[in-house]
C-alpha cells in the first residue's frame, strides 16, 4: 500500500475503497520514498464502516472508511504529541490562525473574508479538521490534512500556531481574550473526546499544553469585511505572546 | 457512598475538570469543574465513604467551622448526585 505523509507523520492506509487514495492524493509519498515502517498503519474493519453508516446515514462505504481512518488515525498520533481540533486554520505571513466553532456559526464565512480582505497573504491549511502537533522546541504547529469540510479547503503544509479564536454570531463585531476556564468551556466541544481513559488523558494533557501556549480569544461578528479586520488586527498582534497562566 | 466508575479528574490550564470515559460517556456529557475542596472531596469519594467521615476529613485538613464544612459538603454532594455521579447505598 502506498504511504502518505501527514502531520509530518509516515501513514500506511489499509484501505478497500478507491475513495481515500483520491482524496489523499497530495498528502502521498512517491513510492519507494517512505520509510520502511510507517510511523501508524491503520486499517479499518467493515463492522466499524457499518456503524459510521449507522450514525450519518447517506454517504459511500468509501466516504465512511475513510472518515474511519481518519479517526483512528487521529487517536494514534495523541501518542506522539499530537491533537486533532475542529476548526479552520488560515496561514498569514508564516503563521497559523485557527478559527473554531460550533457548525454552521460562519468559520468559512469569515475565512473568506479574511481571503478577500487580505489576498494572497492568506491561505486555508484547512478548512475543518487540522492537526496540531507539539514540535520539540515547544512550538504547537497546525497542519493540513486530507480530511477538510465541504469546501475541499486544504494544503500540504503547516505553520506555527499563532492564536486560537472562537466564532459567534453578533450584529457588532467585537473581540476580547478569553480565560483558561472559558477556553476550556469552548474546546472541549471542538475535540474528539475518546471513550478510553488512557486516550482521554492524552486529549486533556495535549489541551492543557495548547492553553498554556496559545492566546485563544472569541470574535463576535458579522458577515462584513469589519470582522475580518477586526480579527486580523488583534490576533497578528499577540503571535509569540504566551498567554497568561491562570488569568 | 462513592463516586461512580469511570470518571477521570484532571487539571488543565488551572483547571480541576471531570469528565467522563467508557460506559459513563454515554450517560454523562460535557464536563464538571471543581474548586479545589470539590478536587479534595473527589478523591476522598474515589474510594467508599460516608458523610460523617468527610465532615472529619475537612474539619481537619481545612481551617473552617462546622456549619461551614456542613454546607459546602451538601452542596458538592448534591451537584454530584444531580449529574448522577454519585453511587449510594
Amino acid at each position: 500500500m502506498p504511504f502518505y505523509r501527514i502531520a509530518d507523520f509516515t501513514v500506511e492506509f489499509q484501505n478497500r475503497y478507491p475513495r481515500l487514495e483520491r482524496q489523499c492524493a497530495a498528502y502521498r509519498l512517491p513510492d519507494g520514498t517512505g520509510n520502511a515502517t510507517p510511523d501508524f498503519r491503520i486499517s479499518v474493519s467493515e463492522e466499524e464502516i457499518d456503524a459510521s453508516e449507522k450514525e450519518s446515514p447517506g454517504f459511500s462505504r468509501g466516504y465512511h472508511e475513510s472518515i474511519c481512518m481518519y479517526r483512528k488515525l487521529c487517536t494514534c498520533i495523541l501518542h506522539r504529541d499530537a491533537m486533532l481540533i475542529h476548526a479552520a486554520v488560515v496561514a498569514c505571513d508564516g503563521y497559523a490562525y485557527a478559527f473554531s466553532a460550533k457548525s454552521k456559526t460562519g468559520k468559512s464565512t469569515h475565512i473568506a473574508l479574511w481571503r478577500r480582505c487580505f489576498g494572497d497573504r492568506v491561505s486555508v491549511i484547512n478548512g475543518d479538521k487540522p492537526i496540531l502537533r507539539l514540535h520539540a522546541d515547544g512550538q504547537i504547529f497546525a497542519y493540513g490534512t486530507p480530511w477538510c469540510g465541504k469546501e475541499g479547503w486544504n494544503t500540504n503544509t503547516s505553520a506555527p500556531l499563532a492564536a486560537l479564536c472562537f466564532l459567534e454570531q453578533s450584529p457588532e463585531n467585537r473581540i476580547r481574550p478569553l480565560s483558561s476556564s472559558e477556553a476550556l468551556d469552548r474546546i472541549l466541544h471542538q475535540l474528539l473526546r475518546p471513550r478510553n481513559a488512557a486516550e482521554m488523558d492524552l486529549t486533556l494533557r495535549f489541551t492543557d499544553i495548547l492553553l498554556r501556549k496559545v492566546p485563544v480569544f472569541l470574535l463576535g461578528c458579522n458577515m462584513e469585511p469589519e470582522a475580518a479586520e477586526l480579527s486580523f488586527r488583534t490576533l497578528t498582534a499577540v503571535k509569540g505572546v504566551p498567554p497568561h497562566e491562570n488569568p | 457512598m462513592k463516586i461512580r466508575d469511570n470518571f477521570l479528574l484532571r487539571e488543565v490550564a488551572g483547571n480541576r475538570i471531570v469528565v467522563p470515559v467508557g460506559e459513563a460517556a454515554d450517560r454523562f456529557h460535557g464536563m464538571l469543574k471543581l474548586n479545589e475542596t470539590g478536587a479534595y472531596l473527589w478523591h476522598l469519594l474515589e474510594s467508599p465513604t460516608d458523610e460523617a467521615a468527610l465532615m472529619a476529613a475537612m474539619l481537619r485538613d481545612y481551617d473552617i467551622d462546622q456549619e461551614t464544612a456542613q454546607r459546602d459538603l451538601q452542596t458538592f454532594l448534591n451537584t454530584l448526585r444531580k449529574a448522577g455521579l454519585l453511587e449510594e447505598e
